[in-house]
């Protein structure tokens, strides 16, 4: 049998083979990277808003009240107009006792791409009475 | 001598390549993907305890409340604040004064519970406040495997 040629055939099926595994590597690996971001992102924005909650519930607070901050993309306070990240607090009054129970909802919005990244609901009884 | 016959050796070249390249991407997707479980393991536990720290501050609006109207009861009364709250409530001595215990838990299991103790004031002319927070835990299950028994891998059970 003639071999010649053998060589040639063979790296040309040899980069057809690595061309389509290296595309298939390079959205897993790309896939990774922004799943990677998100649950970095989620990571970070619980911290910020159980923070923020837990600041909240340590305040004497006699009247609903709303807080609003803003992060830039590195998760550093920054000013409206340069924010990716908004956290948002309300704090209301509960209606289902006379006084000193109030519903704190806390969210974080990704200002960018106009969603609702997370949110969390409690309550907190403020006992000292003005 | 016969010279080694080099044919076919860029494919298992090739092949060995690809198997790092799998190898590497996979390891990196696995990792990506506990992470990301981790996380969401976390908020789920934070989900969790702030929904039973909602339901400790409604437990101890309505103790308060009923603090109220014993404090009232005691002064039309002309009794002690000392009679009125052990014929009402479970109190237990604590110092010179009685501790009141509660428990919520977020099933009835118990496998996740916040406990607080708080002292009761008992002087009727105190207005602003009705007990202080002395002890406030949270305490969960340990994490169990099922079905997974760990051995002593040096000397194994016969059966």
């Amino acid at each position: 049998m003639n071999k010649k040629g053998f060589t040639l055939i063979e790296i040309i099926f040899s980069v057809a083979f690595l061309s389509v595994v290296s595309v298939v590597m390079l959205n897993l690996l790309v896939t990774s990277f922004q799943i990677e971001n998100e649950t970095d992102t989620m990571d970070v924005a619980i911290i910020h808003l159980s923070s923020e909650i837990e600041t909240i519930k340590s305040q004497a607070i006699n009247d609903d009240k709303t807080v609003y901050k803003y992060y830039n993309e590195l998760w550093l306070e920054s000013d409206e107009k340069d924010a990716t990240f908004r956290l948002e607090l309300h704090v209301k009054k509960n209606l289902s006792h006379d006084r000193g129970l109030y519903d704190i909802e806390g969210l974080i919005y990704h200002i960018t791409n106009q969603e609702q990244i997370l949110e969390l609901e409690t309550k907190h009884y403020y006992h000292v009475k003005e | 001598m016969k010279p080694l016959d080099k044919k076919g050796a860029t494919s298992v070249l090739i092949i060995l390549l690809m198997v790092v390249l799998m190898v590497f991407g996979l390891t990196i997707l696995t990792t990506t993907l506990s992470n990301k479980s981790l996380s969401d393991k976390k908020q789920a536990w934070l989900d969790e305890y702030y929904d039973l720290e909602g339901q400790v501050a409604l437990e101890l609006a309505s103790v308060d409340s009923q603090l109220d109207q014993l404090k009232l009861d005691a002064k039309t009364n002309g009794q002690s604040l000392e009679t009125v709250y052990s014929d009402n409530l479970e109190i237990i001595p604590y110092k010179d004064g009685y501790k009141l215990f509660l428990q919520v838990a977020s099933d009835e299991d118990y496998s996740k519970y916040i406990s607080v103790e708080l002292e009761l004031i008992m002087d009727p002319d105190i207005n602003e406040t009705n007990y202080r927070i002395i002890a406030y835990s949270e305490t969960q299950d340990l994490f169990e495997y099922e079905d997974i028994k760990f051995g002593n891998p040096f000397f194994p059970d016969k059966d």
